[in-house]
C-alpha cells in the first residue's frame, strides 16, 4: 500500500466504468479514457472515500471532475516520480514538443537548487501514459515541493532561469497550506493565492503556521 | 482564445488602477482601472472557449457587491470560477488600500 495520492498524481484505471460516477460522464471522456486510461488527481477533499480526479480531453474545455474508488487505482505516479524515470530523454516527441524538450535543462537547475519537482499538465499526462498530449504551443506545468518556506533568493534565481528557456514554464510551490504559483511569490507583494484542498485562499505567508498544519 | 465583454451599472468613481493575479496555469490576472463613462465594463480574454454562461454567472454575482465604474481586463489561463472571484475580490481590496 502507498499513502493517498497527493494533487498532481497520474491514476491508471482500468476502464472508463471504474470512475464512481461512470454513468454520467460524457462521451468525450470516455473517449479520452479509452485512448489513455489515466486520470488526474484534483485539488479536492476526498468525498465518500472516493478520490477526486479530473480527466482530460482533447480541447481545453474538455476537463472533467470525477470521483475515483481507491481499489479502482491500478498504477500511480506522481510527478517526482517521473521526473525521476526522465522518460523524455527516450521520447522521439522532443523534437516537436519543446516542453519535453526543456525538461532536462530543467533537471539540471533543479538539480542545482536541490528542489523535489516534477512535470504535471499535459506533458506530466504524456510521460505517464505515454500517449501524445503536449502540443507544439503547449506549456510546461511543473511543481516543486516546499513544505518548508523557499528561500527568496532561490525562489528569485529560479524564476529567472525558467524565464530564459525557450518554453514558458509555470510553477506551482507545494507548501503545507497548498500551491503557490512562483511567478506570484516571486513578483508580488503580500497577499499570495493559495490553491488549498477547500478552494483558493489569500494568505500574507503561505508558511506561517507551517509547524502546527504539518 | 475567446473574448467576451459584460457592462454592468455603477455608482461611484473608481480612483485608480491596480493589477493583481499572475499569468500561469489556472490562473488570472486582473487590470482594474477606471472607467471612460458611467458604467463598469468587463473585457475577458480566456484560453478555454465555451463558458460564457459561467462568466457571466460569476460577474453577476461580483457586480452584486461592487458599485465601482471601472474597466476591467481579465486575462484568464484557466481558472476555476472560484480563482475568478478570489482575484476580483483581491482586486477591490487593493483599490481600497
Amino acid at each position: 500500500m502507498r499513502p493517498e495520492p497527493a494533487t498532481h498524481a497520474l491514476l491508471r484505471i482500468a476502464h472508463p466504468r471504474a470512475l464512481a460516477d461512470a454513468g454520467t460522464i460524457p462521451a468525450w471522456a470516455a473517449a479520452a479514457l479509452a485512448r489513455a486510461p489515466w486520470v488526474v488527481v484534483r485539488r479536492a477533499r476526498r468525498r465518500d472515500g472516493l478520490i477526486p480526479v479530473g480527466v482530460r480531453g482533447l480541447k481545453r474545455a474538455e476537463r472533467l471532475a470525477a470521483w475515483l474508488p481507491a481499489d479502482a487505482v491500478l498504477e500511480c505516479l506522481t510527478p517526482s516520480e517521473l521526473a525521476a524515470r526522465g522518460g523524455w530523454r527516450s521520447s522521439a516527441r522532443a523534437a516537436q514538443v519543446p516542453a519535453l524538450a526543456a525538461l532536462e535543462a530543467i533537471a539540471k537547475l533543479m538539480r542545482g537548487y536541490e528542489l523535489d519537482w516534477g512535470p504535471c499538465g499535459s506533458v506530466g499526462f504524456e510521460l505517464a501514459s505515454g500517449a501524445a498530449t503536449a502540443t507544439g504551443k503547449s506549456d510546461l506545468d511543473l511543481m516543486v515541493e516546499a513544505r518548508a518556506a523557499l528561500p527568496r533568493t532561490v525562489a528569485v534565481g529560479l524564476y529567472a532561469a525558467l524565464a530564459r528557456l525557450p518554453v514558458r514554464a509555470d510553477v506551482l510551490l507545494e507548501g503545507p497550506l497548498g500551491a503557490v504559483a512562483l511567478a506570484e511569490y516571486t513578483a508580488a507583494r503580500p497577499p499570495v493565492m493559495v490553491r488549498t484542498a477547500d478552494g483558493p485562499r489569500l494568505v500574507d505567508d503561505p508558511w506561517d503556521g507551517a509547524a502546527a498544519a504539518a | 482564445m475567446e473574448r467576451l465583454s459584460f457592462t454592468y451599472p455603477a455608482r461611484e468613481a473608481v480612483a485608480r488602477r491596480v493589477h493583481v493575479g499572475v499569468v500561469g496555469s489556472g490562473d488570472l490576472e486582473v487590470l482594474l482601472e477606471p472607467s471612460a463613462d458611467e458604467d463598469a465594463h468587463v473585457a475577458v480574454t480566456t484560453s478555454v472557449e465555451g463558458f460564457a454562461t459561467v462568466w457571466k454567472h460569476v460577474l453577476d454575482r461580483f457586480f452584486t457587491r461592487f458599485e465601482g465604474a471601472a474597466a476591467i481586463e481579465i486575462n484568464d489561463f484557466g481558472a476555476t470560477p472560484g480563482v475568478v472571484l478570489l482575484r476580483l475580490e483581491q482586486a477591490v481590496e487593493a483599490l481600497r488600500a
